[in-house]
């Protein structure tokens, strides 16, 4: 299964490469390219107000599958992000997940979502709803800037459980015996690529594309 | 170069497919009916009914059941109890005993099964490590020794119906205590279970210090000859999995809730027997 992760997220940053070198020639990098700074966006997407991305949610707890795919999209620092579990196909579990995050200046980002599990019972599916917090930290970009990661812990409590012929299950904490197994830590990891969306008249425009092929390494590398 | 990629194909499904034994499916603290309910636990009722869930087929969704035994220092008496926290009385543990015994004996007379799988009915039989509210509360040798003979005798209890029955039967000692479990073991050296019923002493692993006191490492139970662990999913390190599997014993896994970190654990490491709250949805995991 690591494998199969690494081989996808390297399929990915060389979809990554592919964009980059799809983009127009940069006319003067000593030029139009703004100084490298440490927080400084990636080339492409970004450097722009708004994006949409697509990346693999990685994680190596059990807590859901070990490879999920993110759709989402961005507005200022504003992120909302749906999260799909294809490896459903493996063994019918499918864990849903919508976050939304504020991705700050600092590379630390807060964290807070839903998740829904639905697990196979004797009249259909039992759904697992759970309440996510957590925190993440922003990871050097790489693929020239064009993917960008992120690290994260997350807190996730099973709220209710519900369906699947079984009763209703609401968590209490009126000890630690009914509440222990239902909150749990995990880390995750996320790549993202992403695409700009419209361009507003105050943002500075093309200039992602500009440096995207000679941008220097280090340019890419956040806090 | 195809067959080198067949046989890789195949050398990662063959360490990738888990064990097609189904584990035993133990009810927790003689309460998993569901919704999990902790306030239940070991109760007369909780465990009633309990043994009496079913699947449609009229087996029972359970293959054993989990009872604890509390022995009450103030009072030297050893209770059918998981704590003291519950307001109200506590039977003694012969009241357990009795409606498992009563409700073996009745689907034996008439020919019904007795466990999910068709294996031998278990009891585990848990001795708390404390003997009073106070979890800090610890048994004297004495008091260590009556709990010992109280845990023996649920054995005979258990045992001798089961042999008038000619059914087998395993009872498992467990605690987070090595030295109960000692004692358990001097107890047992004069009691002849008979042939049809399996006796093995289990170490019980759970939420690590600091966050509880009870889980002691394995180096803790060096004098007790352990057969069977039966730890938490969530809280095991890969290590101590590692230890157990060195040590050839027999690895459980206990619960109070299941969540998707549990059942996946189940997947992927196939332990023999689970012990849950909720033993209708673990059946339905178990089966699919």
């Amino acid at each position: 299964m690591r494998a199969l992760s690494t081989l996808c997220l390297l399929a990915v940053c060389t979809a990554g490469l592919a964009h980059a070198d799809d983009a127009p020639p940069a006319t003067s990098p000593t030029t139009t390219a703004p100084p490298p700074t440490t927080t400084a966006p990636g080339p492409l997407a970004w450097s722009q107000p708004w994006d949409v991305h697509v990346g693999l949610n990685l994680r190596t707890d059990l807590g859901v599958h070990p490879l999920r795919l993110d759709i989402g999209g961005r507005i200022g620092a504003f992120d909302a992000t749906l999260v799909l579990d294809p490896m459903v196909l493996t063994d019918g579990q499918m864990s849903t997940d919508l976050l939304l995050q504020y991705r700050s200046d600092l590379g630390i980002d807060g964290l807070v979502g839903w998740r829904t599990t639905t697990i196979g019972a004797l009249d259909g599916p039992q759904y697992q709803q759970n309440l996510l917090l957590g925190a993440g930290l922003e990871l050097p970009r790489f693929c020239d800037g064009a993917i960008r990661g992120q690290w994260g812990l997350e807190l996730a409590m099973t709220v209710v459980k519900h369906g699947g012929g079984l009763p209703e299950e609401v968590i209490s904490f009126a000890s630690g015996r009914h509440y222990i197994d239902l909150v749990n830590f995990a880390m995750f990891a996320r790549f993202e690529f992403g695409w700009p969306w419209g361009t507003p008249s105050s943002s500075p425009a093309s200039s992602s594309s500009s440096s995207s092929s000679s941008a220097p390494a280090a340019e890419g590398v956040t806090p | 170069m195809t067959r080198s990629l067949l046989c890789g194909l195949g050398l990662l499904a063959s360490a990738c497919t888990p064990s097609s034994v189904v584990p035993a499916l133990i009810c927790h603290n003689s309460n998993c009916v569901e919704p999990a309910n902790p306030d239940e636990d070991d109760t007369v009722d909780a465990l009633q009914a309990s043994l009496d869930l079913e699947d449609e087929d009229g087996r029972p969704l359970i293959d054993g059941v989990e009872i604890d035994t509390f022995w009450h220092g103030e009072d030297a008496r050893c209770l059918f109890a998981h704590d003291l926290e519950r307001p109200g009385e506590y039977p003694e543990v012969g009241a357990a005993v009795d409606v498992i015994n009563a409700w073996l004996d009745e689907r034996h007379a008439a020919g019904l099964p007795l466990t999910h799988e068709g294996r031998a009915f278990q009891v585990f039989v848990e001795l708390k490590g404390h003997v009073a509210r106070e979890k800090s509360a610890r048994h004297s040798p004495a008091q260590r020794a009556l709990h010992a003979d109280c845990a023996v005798s649920v054995l005979r209890a258990l045992g001798d119906a089961a042999t008038a029955d000619a059914r087998p039967l395993k009872v498992v000692f467990t605690s987070f205590d090595p030295a109960l479990l000692g004692a358990v073991h001097e107890a047992l050296a004069d009691v002849d279970s008979g042939n049809l019923v399996e006796v093995r002493l289990g170490g019980l692993f759970g939420i690590p210090p600091p966050l509880d006191s009870q889980t002691l490492p394995l180096e803790a139970f060096a004098d007790v000859p352990l057969d069977v662990v039966s730890i938490h999913p969530h809280w095991t390190r890969q290590a101590a999995s590692a230890a157990f599997a060195s040590e050839d014993l027999e690895v459980g896994y206990w619960m109070f809730s299941a969540v998707p970190e549990t059942l996946q654990s189940i997947s992927a490491h196939r332990p023999s027997f689970v012990t849950t709250s909720e033993a209708r949805l673990l059946r339905t995991f178990l089966d699919r």
